[in-house]
């Protein structure tokens, strides 16, 4: 899946989580820069994403994961 | 029973949990340093020790096999159990392996920020550690608060995230607080003085100086005195639940 796929799902599943209809999703958005993104809605953010994508991550990935740039380069290389 | 190793073996043995399916976890990117754990075929349940308790973290694929092992785990424990779900399974869980309700927080979150330009330049400076961690550690509660140690205090301080107040030239209230990008986070508040929410106010400005305009903390959500000042700054609860259970602690 090319990369503006991923965004464009990304987005949808990002704005249904944080309830934010405008949130816009870019390399460096992480945690700091999201309201309610926090420890638990974060695990329901990774629970979505693996559901919508069909992917399971590793807890190792989890933990290396800094930002949106970080998630969907795991993506991508799951899904290739 | 529990044992040591580094925090890279202790990774990759959560990991073999995780990658079986999580039933159960209240684990979250725990600094497992300085931890001990015990390691089932199920469930990995790890234990950090402080002065007269320890914290307990678990994930499991099982929850007849975490039973097992919570059941058999000696001395005074506190696990905390975050949710934005029912709690009905971790608290059965908990009680049938002999632990007692204690407390339940809830967050709240803000982001109107109500802060004027008159922030006063008040933090707290190294000289300020004993009395500070004093305030703290004799208004709030242990085994709940997940309060500083010395070095993390001492940290805080230095990176300019402890606010303070005086009364008679003595510092008498306390807040600190971590900034997170756009974001901050009340880590803690204590107030003895009688000049109302000056500290609070005093906070809310230093976010406008900052520009920052969401703020969230825990609160207990029996302490209706707190949360009716935090909603009056326009805090709402954000259904973010942190379940507290202890076991062989004193106030059972």
């Amino acid at each position: 899946m090319e990369k503006e796929a991923i965004v464009s799902k990304l987005t949808v599943i990002f704005r249904n989580v944080f309830t934010s209809s405008d949130l816009i999703l870019n390399d460096a958005l992480s945690a700091n820069d999201v309201d309610n993104w926090d420890s638990l809605t974060h695990m329901i953010l990774i629970n979505e994403i693996e559901v919508q994508f069909d992917i399971k991550f590793k807890l190792k990935e989890l933990n290396k994961m800094k930002n949106v740039g970080d998630l969907i380069e795991i993506i991508q290389t799951k899904l290739m | 029973m529990f044992q040591t190793s580094t925090p890279d073996i202790i990774e990759d043995l959560i990991g073999e949990i995780y990658d079986k399916g999580i039933e159960l976890s209240n684990y979250y990117n725990l600094n497992l340093e300085d931890v001990s754990f015990y390691k089932t075929e199920f469930s990995i349940v790890i234990k950090k020790s402080f002065d007269t308790f320890s914290r307990i973290y678990f994930m499991t694929h099982d929850i007849e096999d975490l039973k097992q092992v919570l059941s058999s785990i000696e001395g005074a424990q506190v696990i905390n159990f975050p949710t934005v779900q029912d709690n009905s399974i971790i608290n059965n869980l908990m009680h049938s392996c002999g632990y007692t309700s204690y407390k339940v927080y809830e967050i709240y979150s803000n982001n109107f920020n109500k802060g004027n330009d008159t922030f006063v330049d008040q933090f707290a400076t190294e000289k300020d550690l004993d009395r500070v961690k004093f305030l703290l550690y004799k208004e709030l509660d242990v085994y709940s608060d997940h309060l500083p140690n010395d070095h993390d205090l001492l940290e805080m301080i230095r990176n300019k995230q402890v606010l303070v107040n005086y009364e008679d030239e003595k510092i008498c209230g306390v807040f600190i607080f971590s900034i997170q990008g756009k974001k901050c986070y009340f880590n803690f508040w204590v107030d003895t003085s009688k000049n109302g929410l000056f500290l609070l106010f005093n906070m809310h400005n230093y976010l406008k100086l900052k520009e920052i305009t969401y703020s969230y903390l825990w609160v207990n959500t029996q302490n209706e005195k707190v949360i009716k000042i935090h909603k009056l700054f326009g805090c709402k609860p954000n259904g973010s639940m942190d379940y507290i259970y202890t076991k062989n602690i004193n106030n059972n």
